[in-house]
């Protein structure tokens, strides 16, 4: 496969699954805002300033920015834009629904965003992204060969994703030492659950501690449950399963791409082999920043291994 | 739908003999139209056009504003040519490609064509076309132009000419095949009856010519298709040749020279490169050869194909024998290199930089279409009869400054074929273009593409500029002519 090719499936991947965390981080974040706003604006700000560190977005942004400016690079707008280019130079490898389905969402955030009551109708604008994103990663399951350019859009799907969940948390979860939050405005029940609903993982987490949401069991359950999909855990694995089926799809024994296996490999079985008494001992965030470095790095050894070369 | 009411306005029309009588080769093909009825015929027509829209066969027009695609034209009634008319044609264009590969080979080499006056030097080696780094390098196999489209028009009385060849990296050959797929699923019956010659080979047929031309030893070798990427106008046709040969489609920023060959960034490293199908001009290749700004081609590829290491199709250089400046030359040079006399005319032209046809075109600008040599897709033309006198004025200023890079042609009303239109059946213009391709041997695609002028009394039948395309059947031999009893189209 082509190195260009590979190289716009993996970040179609990544900006899908990128403008899809966006959305529904943005959306649980207004609710919550709902909520705490009139009771004590103070705390309100610091939760919406929280959500925009995490989406990467610039100081004074509003929602709509989020949503829908495209000259923002942490914006939903500019990330669905630019998975739509990406497939747009691959439309030969993808299917034509993967295609076509990413094109009609890019026309129909195109339209919100041109709308006169775009901000009342936000709530369902972002809803439409959230599930765009999951048709989408069900069109590509139901449509491509599990060939080559199959393991690059997912593996770019699960990298994304968990480097998002762990930034999320990073930024949101902690307090200024790097214990889990418990000051903010509201206190934990309403920041844990909107963490655990930013992650589409409120649900699942019941099902696991039906108890009252417990800080210490929400970074457990986020970063290292081993069955939640969108666990930081669970991606990294998932992530290093994807790098080794990217090695033996390009018939390389023990070449190039095994250095980019074992890089995700490391990551995967430190999160495996850790525990939540661990993580909050070394610290949450830094704990988190530690992971994100080295995703990071893992990601950067692949590019250059097979893209950049 | 009718046919009674059909105006032929003097045109020579495919379908009807001056007198309004169905040519005998078209009579089922208009009994049948006759018998559909005006909702089925528009029935049809949303079929085609939901099925050209659902497999995405566009072509890009250039600006960005409601999503970049645009479904191209299709007229479904197809145009039939006989076969003993299209045996001509195919010995004709045969003639043609051997006699500008010969051309080719020579003004690179020897230029005795040149030392012998048939054709003016200066024509040649100052046409932008020109590339003086092929001088004296023999391409693989001896072989220039592996494409060629040339462009055919009928005249008065229904006879071919030669309208202009297409040397460079002739497009739309892929709507030929769309086309095709479309009327087989349109009028399966009539198809059948009709026993219309295949053009489905087409890709297979490339990919041979290009693996013909593959640097010996090379045991599998590699071909792929360079594309100037997904804001070309032809990229729907790049993207569906590669996937119809089974071949990569690469831009330039995916090939690197390495040791010497061209090779392209895969994910297995790099991969050797033996076979170029080149769909960006020369000009672009390399910017170390050619343009240094281009940021399409790839460094050091020029180099890489003069040391034999890579072929590239069709061969950098082609272009000075599609110039419309030497286009006139076309027939002496089949009388030089062959000792033929041609099978195909060309259209009458007069050529500026002859001092005695510059006084007549200059006099007789109003009538003439007036042509830049180094332009295409119908810009840098005019079009005397229709044109206003500021547009004559400024042509008759152009040429006289720059005589090399203008020719003239009387205005030639091109046939007509029925197609349909908002008010029913109505005449427009067409002209075809097939295409020819030399690999081990010499083949035609039987048929080619049919351009039609969709807009009522215009001539320019290019996509960019209101033109629309029609399936062209070649009938096997003595089909269609006789009545036959057959089923008709069963709905």
């Amino acid at each position: 496969m082509l190195s260009r090719v590979a190289d716009a499936l993996y970040w179609m991947g990544r900006y899908v699954e990128r403008a899809e965390h966006a959305a529904r981080v943005l959306e649980v974040t207004r609710q919550l805002l709902l909520d705490v706003r009139e009771v004590d604006p103070a705390a309100a700000e610091l939760h919406w300033q929280g959500a925009r560190v995490a989406l990467s977005m610039p100081e004074a942004t509003d929602a709509c920015a989020v949503a829908f400016d495209e000259h923002e690079p942490g914006s939903i707008a500019s990330s669905v834009a630019r998975a739509r280019e990406n497939a747009r130079q691959v439309r030969e490898v993808i299917s034509s629904e993967m295609w076509e389905h990413l094109n009609q969402t890019y026309w129909a955030l195109r339209e919100a965003s041109q709308q006169p009551a775009r901000e009342d109708e936000l709530s369902a604008t972002l809803g439409s992204v959230v599930s765009a994103g999951f048709s989408w990663a069900g069109v590509t399951d139901g449509t491509m060969r599990r060939g080559e350019g199959w393991l690059w859009i997912k593996l770019g799907q699960e990298v994304e994703r968990a480097d998002r969940v762990a930034r999320l948390l990073a930024v949101r979860g902690s307090d200024a030492s790097g214990a889990p939050a418990r000051s903010l405005g509201g206190g934990d029940n309403v920041l844990w659950p909107t963490l655990l609903r930013g992650a589409s993982a409120l649900e699942a987490y019941r099902k696991v501690h039906p108890a009252r949401v417990d800080p210490r069991r929400v970074v457990d359950f986020l970063v290292l449950d081993r069955e939640f999909p969108r666990s930081v855990r669970h991606c990294v694995a998932q992530a290093a399963a994807l790098a080794g089926a990217l090695v033996v799809a390009n018939g390389d024994g023990g070449g190039r791409g095994r250095g980019v296996e074992r890089a995700f490999g490391r990551l995967a079985s430190r999160l495996e082999y850790t525990d939540v008494d661990d993580v909050l001992s070394a610290g949450l965030a830094p704990f988190l920043l530690e992971v994100l470095h080295e995703l990071g790095g893992a990601s950067h050894q692949l590019q250059r291994t097979y893209f950049l070369h | 739908m009718r046919i009674d009411g059909y105006q032929l306005d003097g045109y020579f029309d495919e379908m009807f003999e001056p007198g309004g009588v169905v040519r005998p080769h078209y009579r089922e093909l208009a009994q049948r139209l006759g018998e559909l009825s005006d909702a089925e015929l528009a029935s049809r027509r949303r079929m085609v056009d939901l099925m050209l829209r659902n497999q995405g066969v566009t072509f890009t027009v250039y600006s960005d504003q409601s999503g970049i695609e645009k479904v191209f034209p299709f007229d479904p009634i197809p145009r039939l040519l006989a076969a003993e008319e299209w045996d001509r044609v195919e010995r004709g264009l045969v003639q043609r490609i051997e006699a500008l590969n010969l051309f080719l080979r020579d003004v690179y080499h020897e230029q005795h064509i040149l030392r012998d006056r048939v054709v003016d030097p200066e024509l040649v080696l100052g046409a932008t076309f020109f590339r003086r780094e092929m001088m004296g390098f023999d391409p693989p196999r001896g072989i220039y132009v592996h494409v060629v489209g040339t462009d055919l028009i009928r005249d008065r009385d229904g006879d071919f000419m030669v309208l202009e060849d297409n040397a460079r990296n002739p497009s739309g050959v892929s709507y030929v095949l769309q086309c095709r797929a479309v009327l087989k699923r349109v009028f399966p019956a009539l198809f059948a009856h009709y026993g219309v010659r295949p053009v489905d080979d087409y890709a297979e047929w490339l990919k041979e010519t290009l693996l013909h031309v593959a640097p010996r030893g090379a045991a599998e070798p590699t071909a792929v298709l360079l594309t100037p990427g997904i804001y070309n106008s032809a990229y729907f046709e790049h993207s569906f040749l590669a996937r119809q040969m089974g071949v990569q489609l690469v831009e330039g920023r995916d090939l690197t020279v390495k040791d010497g060959a061209v090779c392209m960034r895969s994910t297995r490293g790099l991969q050797r490169v033996d076979v170029i199908y080149s769909r960006i001009d020369d000009d672009f290749l390399d910017p170390v050869a050619f343009r240094p700004d281009s940021l399409l081609g790839c460094a050091g590829l020029f180099a890489a194909y003069r040391g034999g290491a890579v072929a590239v199709a069709n061969a950098p250089g082609t272009g000075v024998a599609d110039d419309k400046a030497i286009y006139p030359f076309v027939p002496d040079m089949i009388r030089y290199y062959l000792k033929q006399d041609p099978i195909l005319p060309n259209v009458p032209t007069w050529v500026a930089s002859r001092p005695s046809d510059l006084a007549y075109i200059l006099e007789h600008l109003e009538e003439l279409v007036v042509k830049q040599t180094d332009a295409s897709g119908g810009y840098g033309m005019m079009i005397g009869p229709h044109a206003t006198a500021a547009e004559h004025a400024e042509f008759r200023r152009r040429v006289a400054a720059e005589p090399r890079r203008y020719i003239a042609q009387p205005t030639i009303s091109l046939g007509r074929h029925p197609t349909i239109c908002d008010d029913g059946l109505e005449g427009r213009c067409v002209d075809l273009r097939p295409y020819v391709l030399f690999g081990e041997r010499i083949r035609v695609i039987p048929g080619g593409l049919t351009r039609v002028a969709l807009r009522r009394g215009s001539l320019v039948v290019n996509s960019s500029q209101g033109g629309g395309y029609k399936d062209t059947w070649v009938l096997a031999a003595e089909a269609g002519v006789g009545p036959r009893e057959e089923a008709a189209d069963a709905q």
